[in-house]
Formats: C-alpha cells, structure tokens, sequence
C-alpha cells in the first residue's frame, strides 16, 4: 500500500501532501474500520478534546510521514507501544518493523500471527526451550510447519537460526531461496555427519548468500571447505565470511583450511577466522600463507586474524617481559607485502600470539598502500613505534586512524604513547591490553593530547595501570568518555602513590593535580557503558568509594567479568562482593555478570560441602538494591565445567530484582527455582542459555526440561505484563 | 565523433557560465498562506526539492504561492534552509544548531514536518521525524496517546489481540 502511495507522490509532484493522505486515508478506513457503537468514538472523541483543547492532532499526519517516522523506531518495546496506540498506527507500525527476534515456545509455533509482513530480519535462535531442534523432523508435519513459518514472515533475506543438526536448513533453506544474509548457532555436538554436510542444504537452496556467520556454529574445521567446493556460484557470491572460533580455547582454522575458504570465495570483502600462528603446530599461519590468502582475495576491506589461544592466555604472569616465548614466523617483507596486496583495506586485526619483531617499518608501509584504513588491531607486535624523540615513525604515521587496539607490545613505552597521540589526531576508540611498560605519566599526556575525540578507552592487564592510576590517566576526557574499560586492582594503590611521587620528581607533573582527594566531586558527564574486570574474591566497593568514579549520571550499562584461580584461596568469612554499592548511578539498568571464567571454585568449598551455592550468595547479595531491568548471569563454575546450574541463593537473591524485564541465565535451572522468578511482577524476557561448548545434551537430572521449561513459561506468560 | 567533441568543446565552457549566472542568480519571492511575501537567495530555496523542480520548469519568475506553509512555518523553514546552504560548515556546529532548532513543541514540529513533506526537504523531514521518533522511545501507549493527542479507537478484544501478537518479539 505504502508503495503505490509513493508511486502516487511521484506522479503528482504538485499536487500537495495534503491531498493524498486523504485518499489513502479512506483506503485505510474502508478496509480496516472495525464496526463500532457510534455515539460510543464521538463521545471519547469530544472528552480528549476537552481535556486538550490547542492540541495538534497527530493523527492527522500524512501517513507517509509517520512511516518514516516509525521506520526511525528500533526499539522493540516502543514498537509494542505504538501498536497498541490506535488502529492506523498498529498498521503502519506493522508495515515499518523490520527486523524480529521471535519469542516463544517451539510447541506454539502453529500459532504464529501473519501480521509481521514486512520482516526482513528474522531471528529464529532465540526461540525456548533454548536450543532444541526447532522442529519435531519424525512427524509428517515438519515441512507444513516449516512452510507456516514461511507464510509468517515471506520477505525474510536475513536469517539467524540456531542449527542443532542439519535437518533444520534442510527444510528452512528452501523457504526463503532469497536469503543474503544468514547466521548459524550451535553449541551442542555436532553429528556424525560426512564433513561439511550442515552448510549443504544452505548452498543448494539459497543462491545469492552474501554473508555467512558461523562464530556461534559449532563445527570442525574441516566442514567448510568441502561444502564451498561443492558449491562454488554460491562461494563466489559470500563477500562477509565470519569463522571466528568462539567455542573453544584451543581450536583453530589451519593454514590449507583458510586458503582453500578463500580460493572458493574471491569475492571476499569481509573475513574474520580463528587461525594457529604457532610454528610448532601442523598447519599454521605464516609468511606463505599470508601472502597467498591476500592474492586470493584481493578485494578484502576487513581481515580479521585471530590466534586460538588469544582469548585462553589473556592474563598472562605480570611480572615477565612480555615477549612471548616463541616467535612468529612473520617477516618485515610479508608484512609489507599483505599491505600491498590488499589496497582497499579499513579494518585490520592480526592479534597473533607470538613475536613479531621491529614491525615499525612495516606499519609505515600499511600507512601508504592502505589510505582507507581507520582500525587497527595488533597483537604482541613489538616495536611498532620508537617514541617522540626522533621524528614521526612506525604506527605513529597512521594518522587516518580511528580506532587502534594494542595487545602484548612489549616495548609500548610512555614516548611511543605519546607519539601515537601525536600522529592520530582522530583517534575515538584506543584499546591497550597487557603493554607493560607504559605508566599514568605517558597515557595522562596521551589522553590530553587526544581530548576533543577519544571516547572510549579500554585499559587492560597493564601492570602500571591499575583503577586508580587508570582514572587519573583519563582525567583529561572525563567529561567526554563514553565506554571504559578498566581492571579493578585495588590492592597496589597505596604502594603505587608512594611510587609516583618519586617518579613525579623527575618528571613534571603538576603535585597538586595528582595528589588532591577530591575525585568525589569529579562528574564523568557522558560515560554511558562500563566494564569491569575483577580478581576472584576481591570487592567491588572500593569502585565508588576510593577511586573516584562514583559520579556518572548517565551511566546505564555494566560488565563486570571475574577471572582469576581461587585454588589458593581459602573461603574467608567474606560477607559480599558489594554489589549494592553500584546504587550510586542513578540510571544503571543493564548488567552483564560473568562469573565462569575462574579456576578452582569447587576446591574453595567447606570441608564438606560440595555445592557452589556460597559463592553465588556472595556475588549476588544485594543485586535486589539495583534497579536493574536487564540482568545477564553467569553462574559461578570452573571454565571446564559444562554443567552451570543456577543455584538456590542465586535465584532467591535474583527475585528480589523487583523492576527486572529481562533475565538471561547462562546455564541451567530446576523449575521450582525459575518458579522463585515469577515474583518479581516486571518479568516478560526469561531464559536458560547453555551458550558454551559443549551444552548438556540430555541431563536429565538437573537440566531444565522441555516440559519444566514449557510449565516456566506459561506460568510467566498468563500474567499480565506491563508495556 | 570529430563533430562530437568539437560541440562538447564549446560546449562546455558556455555551460560553465550558465550555471554561474544561475548560482549567482536573483531572489525568489515566496508567498506564505497568510500572504506574507519572503525574499531569499535561490540556493537557499532551492534545498527544497519541490521549488527546485518549480525553477528547473521556469515558473518562477512571480511570486512562488505556497498555500500549504503559514509565515511563521516558512520563517522556520528558511533559516534551516541558510544553514544549510554551506555543506562545508563544521559539522559539530551544524548539529548543535540542529539541535537547538528542532527543540520546539508538538504545534510546530507537525507543521513542520508538513511543510518539509510538502516541500520536500530530506534533511529537516528526516531530522524532524527523527526528534518524534525519540519523543515515543520508552513511552506507554497512553503517554503517547495522551502527548500526541491519539484517540484510542481498539475494542478491548482487539487491544488482547495486539497485546498477544507482541509477545512474539523479544525485546533486544
């Protein structure tokens, strides 16, 4: 309807707006008014006007403005809310709304409502109970049901499902043979299956794929590239190929795997993998390689090369050099000669591992062969910069950066920081992670230099910038920062201020500037999202109470991520991580708490307890004082572990969130525990995520069931939520 | 191909001057529906695509009517218009003069949004729809009854009905 709409604007360009939102208007009343008691809209009618007399009528807007209007709408909730506003605006909010992460229990299915016509952007992977196979494939219904959802959603061309086996784009694929845009998810095992027989329904059925993303599939490496060969119109037409490995610590995409991928795809303009640097390894990424994937895919504008221990040893031991013990086999010349292959490059990530040396010369030729480079992310290359006291060199030349992501430099001093700054005057977004030789000093100076547009700032496992020395260093962008990332190292701060002052003494640094107590009173006006990570054991409390971010009027979202080996550790009388005293940021809404990702809980328990129900008591005491209304959990367990299940203090302690929406629990429940959650009046959003490889099949003992999962969401559903 | 490029070679440069003298060009004179009579520079008026097409036809030469836009509309509408005349103008200064200027109440804003459909111009209309857009985030459907000035017209069935449809879209 709306196209004819326009097609009449085009045709009558004098004519006047005013004239054919009346004629559309009487369209929209002939077919849709619903008969009505006629006194009873006149008399509602002339009450609203008495109550607002000068009023405009909304109402009244051509409709074409407010389907652009409504099409500015991405959120979700303020959707609902405008459809439930009058019948015109139901119909127009239906006809804009694009993009749907579908809600609801598998077993309802045949229920689906056809009025999201106009969905481009479907998400299946969400649907509960989570992860099972979206369709029953021994009932003769399955295709049916398939079809259904066809019928429900016609003009979908981006598609993210979660593909427990290859059934389901077996009959899902043929649905939508329009698709472009497709995601996959899978964190249970995969079947023995012949290699790469998931991806085969996909190719044959959806010729034009342009992007594929397979971070969240669980599959073997060797999957991929029989099924590309087998198909290679469709390999041809990919331009974004997503294989980052996020499911294991150890697995990665070997050198012949990567380059027979991106022979199948010269089209390639996007491609992210999870590949093996070390040369000890059978199939790893060097020189050769290298060289041949950019002569394979000359066209890439993002390559993103990720090595599969990267996330695994993020924390390495802080007092060693910071050289890792085996070099890369990457040469100068190689560097150069990617640089070169690759022209058209804007996105750049290598984070490899392993040494690579004296790559200053390197990055001076990235800077002249790639001019549309703007991020940059490099992982244990050293020497990228000399420092201010000669000219200009190495990564400082890149001035077209916005964006720059620096892991592992071993030699990254203070100088080289400074002459970064120096070199990249439009610099938003600086990442350093484990740079050991840069101090407060040098990054104070580099975000004064950078402070009309760095808004987002990382700083990680630096062994000079703990939470205090952090926060001075950005004191120059305090007023402008939007996303932080910090480390919550307490423990040093009173040794460290003793530290700085000798240190100040050589250096100018103005005393009263660094010394003054008077961060209670410092504003971060615009710092929106936070991110933290946390030492298992340690408290939150000194966050607001000694360091000196305690006022952020506007901060909404947190993360706070906790690591570290409590094997050593004996369970001391701790009473809470504190989590109450995030109280003071009044629009804090949205956590993220990551509690997966120690070693050695389980031997922390009391000499004969086995459960892990005190440490989630301690994490989450006092979760109730926020007025969270999103809350993801992970529960505390080992990394090993893949059984996480949400412990009876835990979901106790989680009811007590009286204003929570959304609750995402990344493990599993018993259903008289997700019963506690049906007190917090708010709740519309619950789920039980096993998002981490490999998820529980069928433990029956304490997973929550299909049946347990359904008799969760009924309950949930049947009471009346607020908009 | 020899007569070709010889035309194109003079061509060229008396296009050149063509266009210069357009840019250059007189006032246009807009006339409002109250009848308030507004002189400006055609590059200002011509950010509407309605004028434009009016001025690439050459009618306009008198007085342009426009009866759809009141004086005070079109006053609004014509500042925008000046600031935006210069594409090179700072953008943060640009934005923090959008700003500013979209900060008006809901009588205004609609006649603005009707006079930038009419007029066809994509920035105000996009910037306009923009600032209703962020007025409905985070409503209640009876707060944006109630702002905007909505009838509830829904039988309380077909209120349950939409209410069920919703719940199948996950808030993310």
């Amino acid at each position: 309807m709306v196209e004819s709409f326009l097609f009449i604007r085009k045709t009558l360009p004098f004519v006047g707006t005013t004239y054919f939102p009346t004629v559309y208007k009487t369209i929209v009343e002939v077919s849709f008014t619903i008969p009505k008691p006629f006194f009873f809209s006149l008399t509602s009618k002339v009450h609203v006007k008495m109550a607002a007399p000068n009023h405009v009528h909304f109402h009244d807007l051509p409709d074409l403005i407010l389907f652009n209007i409504f099409s500015l709408v991405t959120d979700t909730r303020t959707r609902n809310a405008i459809s439930l506003v009058c019948l015109k605006w139901h119909l127009l909010e239906r006809s804009t709304r694009s993009s749907l992460a579908l809600r609801g229990n598998i077993r309802d299915l045949f229920l689906l409502p056809t009025c999201f016509q106009a969905v481009t952007n479907l998400d299946l992977s969400l649907l509960s109970p989570w992860g099972h196979p979206l369709l029953d494939y021994s009932s003769p219904n399955s295709i049916l049901f398939a079809q259904l959802i066809r019928q429900a959603f016609p003009s979908v061309v981006s598609l993210t499902i979660y593909a427990r086996n290859p059934l389901t784009l077996y009959l899902f694929a043929p649905q939508w043979p329009n698709l472009r845009h497709v995601k996959l998810k899978r964190w249970h095992q995969r079947l023995s299956i012949p290699l790469g027989f998931d991806f085969l329904p996909l190719f044959e059925h959806c010729l034009s794929l342009s992007s594929l993303d397979l971070s969240h599939f669980y599959c073997w490496t060797e999957d991929l590239p029989p099924a590309l060969k087998t198909y290679p119109k469709v390999a041809a037409s990919i331009s974004y190929l997503n294989i980052l490995i996020t499911y294991s610590y150890a697995e990665g995409y070997k050198s012949h795997e990567l380059l027979a991928i991106t022979s199948a795809c010269p089209n390639l303009r996007q491609f992210l993998a999870t590949c093996l640097f070390d040369h000890r390894l059978v199939g790893f990424v060097g020189d050769e390689t290298l060289l041949s994937l950019a002569s394979n895919c000359p066209r890439l504008s993002l390559l993103h090369l990720v090595d599969a221990t990267s996330s695994s040893n993020a924390r390495a031991n802080p007092d060693d050099e910071g050289y890792a013990t085996e070099d890369a086999i990457i040469s100068h010349a190689t560097l150069a000669g990617l640089c070169t292959g690759l022209p058209l490059l804007e996105e750049l990530i290598l984070d490899v591992c392993h040494n690579v040396r004296d790559t200053g010369s390197a990055l001076e030729v990235l800077n002249s062969k790639c001019p549309r480079l703007k991020s940059l992310k490099l992982g244990h290359f050293h020497g990228i910069c000399r420092g201010i006291n000669s000219q200009l060199n190495g990564i400082a030349l890149c001035s077209r950066l916005e964006s720059l992501s620096i892991k592992n430099s071993a030699d990254l001093t203070d100088s080289s920081l400074i002459a970064i700054s120096l070199g990249c005057p439009t610099l938003t977004k600086f990442v350093v992670h484990g740079c050991k030789r840069i101090t407060e000093i040098g990054f104070r100076k580099f975000s004064s230099i950078l402070k009309r547009t760095l808004i987002d700032v990382k700083i990680s496992s630096c062994k000079h910038l703990n939470a205090v020395c952090s926060l001075r260093a950005l004191e120059p962008i305090r007023g402008q920062i939007q996303q932080l990332h910090i480390d919550c190292l307490w423990e040093s701060v009173q040794r460290f201020e003793g530290d700085l002052n000798q240190i100040a003494g050589n250096k100018s640094i103005q005393p009263e500037k660094r010394l003054d107590n008077k961060f209670s009173s410092r504003t971060w006006a615009k710092l929106h999202s936070l991110s933290l990570w946390i030492s298992v054991g340690e408290l939150l409390s000194p966050l607001t109470s000694s360091v000196g971010l305690n006022d952020c009027p506007v901060l909404e979202e947190i993360q706070i991520r906790i690591e570290g080996d409590c094997r050593q550790q004996s369970w001391h009388s701790m009473h809470a991580f504190e989590l109450s005293s995030l109280e003071c940021y009044p629009r804090l809404s949205k956590m993220k708490l990551d509690c997966g990702g120690t070693i050695g809980y389980a031997l922390t328990a009391p000499y004969g307890y086995a459960d892990l129900s005190m440490w989630e008591r301690f994490y989450l005491m006092g979760v109730g004082n926020l007025n969270l209304t999103e809350l993801d959990y992970w529960p505390p367990q080992d990394t090993e572990i893949n059984h996480r299940a949400l412990s009876l203090p835990a979901a106790g302690l989680i009811a007590q969130c009286g204003t929570l929406r959304k609750l995402f629990i990344h493990g599993t429940a018993n259903e008289h525990l997700m019963m506690f959650l049906l007190r917090i009046p708010t709740l519309r959003d619950v789920q039980l995520r096993e998002d981490y490889y490999p998820a529980s099949e069928n433990d029956f003992s304490t997973e929550m069931r299909v049946s347990s999962c359904c008799r969760f969401e009924d309950a949930l559903n049947r009471r009346k939520i607020p908009d | 191909a020899i007569q070709s490029s010889r035309f194109s070679c003079v061509g060229f440069p008396l296009a050149y001057i063509f266009l210069a003298c357009k840019k250059k060009s007189m006032a246009l004179k807009l006339k409002s529906s109250d009848n308030k009579i507004f002189e400006v520079e055609e590059l200002v008026a011509v950010q509407s695509e309605t004028i434009k097409s009016l001025v690439e036809d050459g009618c306009a030469n008198n007085v342009i009517p426009l009866p759809n836009v009141d004086s005070k509309t079109l006053e609004l509408v014509l500042d925008w218009c000046k600031n935006h005349v210069d594409v090179k103008l700072d953008e943060e200064k640009l934005k923090e003069y959008e700003d500013k200027f979209i900060e008006v109440d809901l009588a205004v804003l609609y006649d603005l949004l009707m006079a930038a459909n009419y007029l066809n111009i994509k920035d105000l209309l996009n910037r306009a729809s923009q600032k209703v857009a962020d007025m409905l985030k985070g409503k209640k459907p009876e707060q944006i009854r109630e702002t905007f000035n909505i009838v509830n017209d829904f039988s309380p069935e077909e209120e349950e009905e939409i209410r069920k449809e919703n719940l199948w879209a996950f808030e993310e």
